[in-house]
């Protein structure tokens, strides 16, 4: 267990977002509904760690990152980064921070301006941060391109002239221009083809191995958070419902939702696929608005019990350094110790024999 | 732990990225002036803007090309009829699209005229944008309190009539060239302003600004370095509509006499008095009216034209 | 079970396809060949510019303006090319059914719910608007809609994505057709939404015995739920097997790859597989297989002239020149 500092924290960090239409009533009745769209998180962040954070939509991840980066202001709980709280800082205070902390976001096409080539918008962060003028800007430029996999041919070139896949190394060379020590990475390959995706996500990895950056990982695919993150945390309308290493999520996940979302994933084999015991989650993610009492997941849990429904889940620490928000597991590993995955590699031996 | 490679795949020793480039150096063929063959390729366009161009010309050389003075009167010869030719007059020579009331020469007044309502035409438009644009931007960038206080004032401004509001400013004002322009100008600012707003707010849902805010980026470079290029498109074209609506509310609003006044030419002048003596000469009313006409034709043909070709471009 | 030979439900005879863009007519489908068999589930899968999603769009008759299309989609002894408007539109929503990716652009955002599904039935069987809406009712509730009376009156605004995709599935089947075509169904939706409506499918395709052509980009999805497969490439066919097969011994190297490329836990600290470089455009195709700038397998005979496909056995087709040389295994190697 390191004593190291942290590079980012977010402490019991709550954001509330003020739903203007009244289309659906928050369950306190009376006055604007509130839909909160993360309550009361905390994450670390190491240096040179990747840190996972998975969930669907509602699930607040995306909002988490905008909040680290102070792109949007808590309602409550506090920001850190490279030891320093953060949460107060003006504009022109972050606008110094940033240099240390980029972000790539999930549109692609949208975050390019597509009047300014190439060669210009990476050199923009260089110019903003390091005072680099035009003429050293091109050489560093051509670097980060090559760093990414492109080549100075892409300089004089429009963002519209080239692929997804290409736009996408672009903001990657971007971000990465002026060595930050987090990179926030927004759904980066959900929008790629799946033969770029595999691309992508090994260039991710290469970068972060050989820069050494932190990355916080936001992704709806737990298959690529995995591949290249260190721990993950998954989300649900909100909360961190687990978190842990990722080797221990993806193979022996303890909490209900990320067994389900585990399931959910389709395997390449159609002798899999057709023998495991799927995990189909019945109805809807409940709106933000109307966050379901106790342990907000129970309205769909196929393991729900009695106090789910009216008491909050503390969150239970383990010795291999996850930790889980779910009733099944106050008194150590429960019914949902003995992962779903297992339970299907089993099935799926037997079948073959 | 070694990093392995995909059987299946090449032998690529460095990086996967290295393949990549060689494959990815193969570019798509340049699409510049993409847009610019578009609106050439466009044959009314074309037409409208070769017609145009010769309007503005003939307004600008007005003072070389017009046969005779505009403002002088030659009462024995009022009336003329296009093509009449007079001898004894005190400037000899064919009137070629006839004479007014007090018996000016037509084409010279109208070549004159010209000068007046397209710089009321531009010049409105043009003050308005400059007005407009400063604040669209803040409002759309900014939102919050002050979006809503100028949208609010926006809003009453557009409620009023619009012809109701051009007349209320020219009438306090009193009527000339610039409070013409003045007038006109008050009307588009606040069409404006709406336009450009909603442009700004458009790419602020996009991944944009946030991006740009991400990188460290100050507002001030965001607006005018990302901002503003991105919604020059919209604009442009709107600018061309607007001029013909410009040049046909100064019409109304000479006409009115509330615009320019005589002996000035305008075209809505031109109008007014062509349109006292509609009985009886009836000719006299087609050149203003024709040269709006075509005039406003051609701009909003220009203007459709340039809406296709500026198109979004993906 | 009847083992005679039956005529196939669908039957797609080199369907090639054109339509203009800028740079002047571009040709989106090759030669593609395909069958569909009453009450199977086919899969189809393909990356962007594969041509997948136009080869949907051209059984059910959706191509954008000015297409010039040879060959024949055969539909129940129909020639659907061969129909004038009227008589094809008979065929859509009644015989057939698609459900889109997006389903809050297909859905009306004006109308309720109900009243949308309502109006397929009435547009195709003469029946009371009161039958009609019962019937809707009844729909809604097939695809697991809780509350389908009251939620019939609902607007498509109020219903989260995966309810939108079941009332277009209810709109699409309402009829009773035999053949769903599925563009991507479940792509814009969350992953536990997704395996939701994958579930439906196949419940669906049980309950009422249609055939289903689903088109995807995800093969894992295709694994649990086709019986059979076509991969596309290019716009070509490249590879066609019963989906065991195809998943245990792919004999089109674009294949293998993309079955390395779906998502294989083990690989966790190593390289994911790739393939190099992007799918060609639609018109900027290269000579000779499609395929072989990204191919690992490629010779010079790759290049000379277009690969026709070849058939390795009753079942199985393959678009390549070393085809049952090459013997690809699927298992991926782990190191380390």
């Amino acid at each position: 267990m390191s004593t190291a500092t942290p590079l980012a924290r977010l402490v019991n960090v709550r954001k509330e977002f003020q739903v203007g239409r009244a289309a659906r009533r928050s369950s306190t009745g009376g006055g604007r509904p509130l839909a909160v769209a993360v309550d009361d998180v905390s994450l670390e962040i190491m240096p040179g760690e990747c840190l996972g954070l998975v969930g669907e939509s509602g699930s607040g991840k995306s909002t988490v990152g905008r909040l680290l980066l102070r792109l949007i202001d808590p309602t409550a709980g506090s920001i850190e980064f490279d030891g320093r709280d953060i949460t107060g800082f003006s504009r022109r205070s972050m606008r110094d921070l940033r240099r240390d902390m980029q972000a790539v976001f999930q549109d692609i096409s949208g975050s390019l301006n597509p009047k300014m080539t190439i060669g210009q918008l990476i050199a923009e962060p260089l110019h903003f941060h390091q005072g680099v003028d035009r003429k050293h800007a091109a050489e560093r430029c051509t670097q980060m391109l090559e760093l990414v996999g492109l080549s100075r041919h892409h300089l004089g070139r429009y963002p519209y002239e080239l692929s997804g896949g290409q736009r996408q190394r672009v903001s990657l060379a971007r971000a990465l221009a002026v060595e930050p020590k987090l990179l926030v990475l927004d759904e980066p390959v959900s929008a790629l083809d799946v033969s770029t995706q595999s691309q992508a996500v090994n260039l991710l990895s290469d970068l972060q191995e050989r820069l050494g950056v932190a990355y916080l990982f936001i992704a709806h695919d737990l298959f690529v958070v995995h591949h290249v993150s260190h721990r993950i945390a998954v989300m649900y309308l909100g909360a961190i419902v687990e978190l842990g290493a990722a080797e221990q999520i993806y193979g022996a996940p303890r909490h209900p939702y990320t067994q389900a979302l585990l399931s959910a994933i389709p395997h390449p084999d159609p002798n899999v696929e057709r023998t495991r015991r799927r995990i189909i989650l019945t109805g809807e993610v409940p709106s933000p608005t109307d966050i379901p009492s106790g342990c907000r997941f129970h309205t769909r849990c196929p393991h729900a019990m009695e106090m789910c429904e009216t008491v909050v889940p503390p969150t239970s620490t383990f010795d291999d350094g996850g930790s889980v928000a779910c009733h099944l597991h106050t008194d150590g590993p429960g019914l949902a110790g003995a992962s779903v995955n297992a339970i299907e590699r089993k099935e799926s031996q037997e079948c073959r024999s | 732990m070694s990093l392995t490679r995909n059987p299946a795949a090449p032998d690529d020793s460095g990086a996967v990225a290295a393949a990549d480039v060689a494959l990815t150096d193969e570019l798509p063929e340049r699409l510049d002036g993409r847009r610019m063959r578009a609106f050439t390729h466009n044959i009314p366009a074309m037409i409208a803007l070769v017609f145009l161009t010769l309007i503005v010309l003939s307004a600008v050389l007005a003072p070389w090309i017009a046969p005779f003075d505009p403002n002088k009167t030659e009462l024995r010869l009022n009336f003329a009829t296009p093509w009449t030719y007079c001898a004894k007059c005190s400037a000899a020579g064919t009137r070629i699209l006839g004479t007014d009331d007090l018996g000016r020469d037509m084409l010279s007044r109208l070549l004159y005229a010209s000068r007046v309502s397209l710089l009321v035409g531009l010049g409105s438009v043009l003050v308005a944008l400059v007005v407009a644009l400063p604040l669209g931007m803040i409002a759309g960038y900014i939102g919050g309190k002050v979006d809503w206080l100028l949208m609010r004032v926006v809003d009453i401004i557009l409620s009023i009539p619009p012809l109701i509001l051009v007349f209320a400013v020219a009438g306090v004002l009193g009527a000339s060239i610039k409070n013409a322009i003045v007038a006109l100008g008050v009307f588009f600012t606040p069409l404006f302003i709406r336009l450009i707003r909603s442009e700004v707010l458009n790419l602020r849902s996009s991944q944009l600004v946030e991006t740009e805010r991400a990188i460290g980026v100050p507002d001030r470079y965001i607006l005018i370095r990302h901002v503003l290029p991105n919604i020059a498109s919209p604009l442009i074209v709107s600018v061309s509509l607007n001029i013909g609506t410009a040049i046909l509310s100064e019409a109304s609003l000479s006409f009115l006499g509330l615009g320019v006044q005589a002996p000035t030419a305008s075209w809505g002048i031109m109008l007014k008095s062509a349109f006292e003596f509609i009985s009886q000469h009836p000719w006299m009313i087609l050149p203003p009216s024709l040269m709006i006409a075509c005039t406003v034709l051609a701009l909003n043909i220009i203007g459709d034209g340039l809406r296709d070709a500026l198109g979004r471009v993906r | 079970m009847n083992t005679g030979a039956v005529e196939p439900l669908l039957q797609i005879n080199h369907l090639s396809l054109d339509l203009p863009t800028e740079r002047g007519r571009v040709q989106i489908l090759d030669d593609v060949s395909f069958e569909i068999r009453a009450g199977e589930i086919l899969g189809l899968a393909g990356e962007s510019g594969s041509g997948k999603t136009m080869t949907a769009l051209a059984i059910i008759g959706l191509l954008p303006r000015n297409p010039r299309i040879s060959g024949e989609i055969v539909f129940d002894g129909m020639n659907l090319l061969a129909l004038g408007k009227h008589e094809l539109r008979r065929v859509r929503g009644k015989e057939i059914g698609m459900v889109f990716q997006e389903p809050i652009t297909s859905l009306h955002p004006a109308w309720t719910v109900g009243e949308q599904i309502a109006e397929v039935v009435r547009a195709h069987e003469s029946v009371s608007r009161r039958a009609a809406w019962d019937r809707a009712v009844q729909m809604l509730q097939r695809v697991d809609i809780p509350n389908p009376r009251a939620r019939a009156k609902q607007y498509a605004f109020q219903f989260s994505g995966g309810m939108q995709q079941r009332v277009m599935m209810a709109m699409a089947l309402v009829c009773g057709p035999k053949l769903l075509i599925a563009d991507e169904p479940t792509t814009a939706l969350d992953v536990t939404v997704q395996a939701q409506i994958t579930e439906l499918i196949k419940q669906l395709q049980d309950d009422l015995d249609m055939a289903v052509l689903f088109v995807t980009h995800d093969l894992g999805v295709l694994a649990g739920l086709a019986q059979r497969m076509v991969v596309m490439y290019g716009g070509q066919l490249v590879e066609q097997a019963p989906t065991d097969q195809m998943f245990s011994r792919p004999e089109h190297p674009y294949t293998q790859a993309l079955i390395f490329a779906a998502p294989h836990p083990e690989l966790k600290g190593q390289r994911l597989p790739t393939i190099p470089g992007a799918p060609p455009h639609p018109g900027m195709m290269p000579a000779g297989c499609r395929f072989r700038p990204r191919c690992a397998y490629a010779q010079t005979a790759c290049a000379d002239g277009p690969i026709s496909i070849g058939r390795l056995s009753p079942a199985r087709e393959v678009r390549c020149v070393r085809a049952g040389e090459l013997s690809l295994s699927a298992d991926i190697q782990v190191v380390g």
